[in-house]
């Protein structure tokens, strides 16, 4: 099954069943790529000054460019990934980064490590204050029989 | 009994300090790159948010139905370590997203508002035991058990709503050297889990018992 996963095109990596709804959204989510990636070049035909060049065509004139931006990345990247899973780079093959990783990274794992150790430390101070609260009243309870 | 948390401690630490060097040695991915290893902290603390909503889930279902006070002990510590985990999935998440998709948070996901929501959940069950005063646990059982039906729907969701988060398949059809980093730090979660678990129940334990002590001490 995992084998047969990997290297279909056209198919999500959760639609090897070929029956599953996701199979059957596809017709769907293609046309959403279609427009989303028409709405950018829909924004490049818009009229730069009233009353000067081309109309923009109706629905795509009330999304401002960063929703119709956003769409078109979105969808592109859902399709894409979707084909094909988590590749491994290959070997000598290099990534080309636009926005800098290492902060998310280096900021993800600080968090969880903080989070972690902070946790664990407030948990013993609260377990040793109960325990020594609880030593507390059972030595009154002794002392008064 | 009482030496086994510290030594699920102890192993849960070893893990811990192992697990950045299998993830900065296990290969990029073609195309998020560097950005795709926080899946390795994000997917373990998902998992153990989910284990640890179904132990509250079922603890509390036990103290309904047999009104034992270990089950309550063992749902409040479950309960506080889903939002524990369930906060590191949320950090962890966007931070991931920022990257990989542009943006950090999109409310049109079904999976991220899911998870938003049932994480809403388990605060909403600490606050109730915190400020909801005497016989708040038997309501606050009830959203525990709510809590947990919700676990299918957030895990499902990215294969029956459309949404931008990868889909449950990706783990299935990870190559053997991701999928071994990324067991050890599901591991090495779960064995902190488990460690984190025991020492929270306890503390409910001791908690209960001062109690007890306090009112033999009034009478």
């Amino acid at each position: 099954m995992e084998g047969s996963d990997r290297g279909q095109t056209g198919v999500g990596p959760g639609s090897d069943q070929g029956q599953t709804p996701t199979r059957a959204r596809w017709p769907i989510a293609r046309w959403v790529l279609v427009l989303a990636l028409l709405a950018p070049f829909s924004f490049a035909c818009r009229e730069p000054h009233p009353g000067i060049g081309p109309k923009v065509p109706g629905f795509m004139s009330v999304l401002p460019l960063e929703m119709r931006t956003a769409l078109a990345l979105t969808a592109t990247a859902t399709l894409a990934f979707q084909d094909k899973g988590f590749v491994p780079v290959q070997p000598g093959e290099t990534g080309q980064e636009t926005l800098p990783a290492t902060p998310l990274v280096f900021v993800a794992y600080a968090f969880v490590w903080l989070a972690l150790l902070t946790y664990v430390g407030l948990l013993w101070r609260r377990l040793a204050r109960v325990e020594r609260e609880l030593a507390d009243v059972r030595a009154k309870l002794q002392t008064r029989g | 009994v009482s030496q086994l948390p510290p030594l699920l401690l102890v192993i849960a630490a070893l893990m811990f300090v192992r697990a950045p060097f299998l993830i900065d040695a296990v290969r990029y991915e073609s195309t998020m790159g560097l950005v795709q290893k926080i899946f390795y902290f994000h997917v373990p603390a998902a998992i153990t948010t989910f284990t640890s909503v179904f132990v509250c889930g079922i603890a509390s279902a036990v103290y309904l139905v047999r009104r034992r006070r270990t089950a309550d002990h063992v749902a409040v510590a479950a309960a506080e370590l889903a939002v524990l985990f369930g906060a590191i999935v949320l950090v962890t998440g966007p931070l991931w997203a920022r990257k990989a998709w542009g943006v950090w948070w999109t409310w049109g996901d079904a999976r991220l508002v899911m998870t938003f929501v049932m994480w809403m959940v388990f605060v909403a069950y600490l606050l109730l035991r915190r400020f909801g005063g005497p016989g708040s646990e038997v309501l606050a059982s009830v959203a525990g058990m709510f809590g947990m039906v919700l676990v299918p729907f957030v895990y499902w969701s990215v294969n029956y709503w459309r949404t931008i988060h990868p889909q449950t398949t990706v783990i299935r059809t990870l190559p053997p050297d991701m999928r071994g980093v990324l067991n050890w730090c599901i591991y090495a979660f779960l064995v902190l889990y488990a460690a984190l678990l025991l020492i929270r129940a306890r503390l409910e334990a001791s908690r209960a018992t001062l109690d007890d002590a306090f009112l033999a001490l009034e009478d």
